[in-house]
């Protein structure tokens, strides 16, 4: 019954590992894919020393957290979706991003970002995003309705970009702007081996969760009324969902910036090319936002040489049509 | 007394929403194994009273209520909303579509209470989806989409994952809506021949005088009357409620009423 999704995900599976391939050898630096392949083979001891550290120290980490982060924006974006009844949700909705944006932001202004250990910007970014997200929960409160859940997101997230806005006017030093603003726009560059495991740890709880609760989810799209009549404690299930979410979010965002619409497109293209049910949609959606990522990442930092387009802007121009054209397919009658 | 178990109550349930009685001291009996008939013009209070045997609204949490509803003689509230669902399904009037999913996919979810924390489906609960598909006149739209079936073809679905539950008490809420006349009688002929507990909302009145055991009979959020089938469709009963002229006349048993 689910041959075609293994059938989906198999293909998904060999593309991701080509484009993981190809990827490395794309930058500022171009390095032939044979040149790649081999160095692949042989552990990243090839005879050229240079070239073995720009591909395991710089291009490698990075790609495989392209990969990792891309996988949980396509999840965590299914995951809003389904809270929300809605397709047009994703996982910056519930003012997530907003959040991490404003903390991180706040940190650089305030020079916080070089203290703590210079963890600051990913403290802050994850203090927003936490914040972000219990002020969401608080205001919706009691109530089970998804609509009430979005615009609590949007009206909370409007807050939170005021805040940005007005860090950033607030700001005494041009390179803290420039810092700030590069931040918001969402980039990979010096992506290191050291937050490779945290991505890592992030995306295998978020897939775990949301294999747990594959069938639960299911029902959750029949809405509170009739999940409640088949026995499924669907405000339970809704808050552990926001939470997974949005820590999820955080620390992708955290790290890497607000690079939207990944959350968007993803599940929708999953949603079209295997099964709806979340089984089959979790497998699809991570292997299919982490090949999204990694081609848009290569891409981000080939198509300018040597200059590096911020990976946020990339996915934006191509993800905002993607988007518009859902909206006008969607409600066309 | 009745010579059947009672199974469901509700004493003097009344819920008011706002200044507006929506049901006002609802006394009826559901009784085992019984097809039980709610009915009533639009706005009388039927989905509402169903709406309290479902645990959909529960006396004491939501605003406005008092009275008891009462199964096998406890309150029902005492219940966890999933070991109501292991004992009792219900199809909504109106139902969420979630028009991407498979119809088997769709009718599966009606083994979901039945399944422990992280438990998946199993070959039987495969099975008995099988057997509801088939019943309900579904099994040719297993590989259908839901978003692509008519609204006849829809309603036979939710009919299915409601078999699907296979529980002794099913309420159901208008469920010939959107059926043609060979797929109503044939719902209706199923649930006569199931030997379940029956507690259905119906606009149908022939059907509910030739499939059903006891009526309740609502007007204006009260029980207007209540009992057998054959005592309850009286043209100078249901004229009152209906406040239109009944015709009924009797044929190798059976009743039939014309309006």
């Amino acid at each position: 019954m689910r041959k075609s999704v293994f059938g989906i995900a198999a293909i998904l599976l060999v593309l991701l590992c080509i484009t993981l391939l190809l990827s490395l050898g794309a930058g500022s630096v171009m390095i032939p894919s044979d040149v790649v392949w081999q160095q692949v083979i042989t552990g990243f001891t090839g005879e050229n020393v240079q070239v073995s550290r720009i591909l395991f120290d710089i291009r490698l980490p990075r790609s495989l957290f392209a990969a990792m982060a891309g996988a949980s924006l396509g999840l965590t974006g299914l995951l809003m979706q389904t809270i929300s009844q809605n397709d047009l949700a994703d996982p910056y909705i519930l003012g997530v991003s907003s959040g991490a944006g404003a903390g991180a932001v706040i940190c650089i202004v305030t020079g916080l970002s070089t203290m703590l250990l210079g963890y600051g910007v990913y403290i802050g970014a994850f203090v927003g995003a936490a914040l972000a997200t219990a002020s969401v929960l608080l205001l919706s409160g009691r109530n089970d309705n998804p609509l009430r859940l979005v615009l609590m997101g949007i009206g909370v997230s409007a807050i939170f970009s005021a805040l940005t806005m007005f860090a950033i006017y607030a700001a005494k030093d041009e390179a803290q702007v420039r810092s700030a603003m590069f931040w918001l726009l969402g980039s990979l560059t010096g992506i290191q081996w050291k937050v490779v495991p945290v991505m890592m740890i992030s995306l295998t709880v978020l897939i775990l969760f949301c294999w747990l609760y594959r069938h639960e989810l299911d029902i959750m799209l029949l809405g509170s009324e009739e999940a409640r009549s088949l026995g499924m404690s669907y405000q339970r299930l809704q808050r552990m969902s926001v939470i997974m979410a949005s820590v999820s979010a955080a620390v992708v965002t955290s790290i890497a910036g607000v690079i939207g619409f990944v959350g968007l497109i993803v599940p929708h293209m999953a949603r079209r090319i295997g099964r709806p049910d979340h089984a089959s949609m979790l497998w699809v959606t991570v292997l299919l936002g982490a090949l999204v990522m990694v081609v848009a990442d290569a891409l981000a930092r080939s198509l300018f040489r040597p200059e590096e387009l911020p990976i946020g802007i990339l996915t934006s121009f191509l993800g905002a049509p993607v988007f518009l054209w859902i909206i006008w397919r969607q409600y066309a009658r | 007394m009745h010579d059947k178990d009672m199974l469901l109550e509700t004493r003097k349930l009344s819920l008011n929403i706002g200044d507006k009685n929506v049901l006002c001291e609802v006394s009826a009996h559901f009784f085992e194994n019984q097809i039980t008939a709610i009915i009533g013009p639009n706005g009388s209070g039927k989905s509402t009273l169903l709406s309290f045997l479902t645990r959909k609204r529960v006396v004491g949490e939501t605003n406005g209520t008092d009275g008891e509803v009462l199964f096998c003689g406890n309150p029902l509230s005492d219940m966890s909303s999933q070991s109501f669902a292991r004992l009792a399904a219900v199809l909504p009037q109106f139902h969420h579509t979630i028009l991407d999913f498979y119809v088997e996919d769709i009718v599966l979810m009606g083994r979901f209470p039945f399944k422990e924390k992280f438990q998946d489906y199993t070959a039987e609960d495969r099975e008995k989806v099988r057997i509801a598909m088939e019943k309900a006149g579904v099994s040719h739209l297993a590989l259908r989409k839901a978003g692509g079936l008519s609204g006849g073809e829809l309603q036979r679905v939710m009919i299915a994952r409601t078999l699907a539950q296979d529980t002794d008490l099913l309420f159901l809420d208008e469920p010939t809506n959107h059926l043609d006349v060979k797929h109503k009688l044939a719902l209706m002929h199923l649930l006569r021949g199931c030997d379940k507990t029956v507690v259905a909302v119906l606009h149908d009145l022939s059907l509910v005088a030739q499939y059903t055991d006891y009526v309740v009979a609502m007007k204006g959020g009260k029980v207007y009357a209540k009992g057998k089938t054959e005592e309850v469709l009286k043209p100078e009963i249901l004229e009152e409620i209906f406040e239109v002229p009944f015709l009924r006349f009797e044929q190798d048993g059976k009743i039939y009423l014309n309006y």
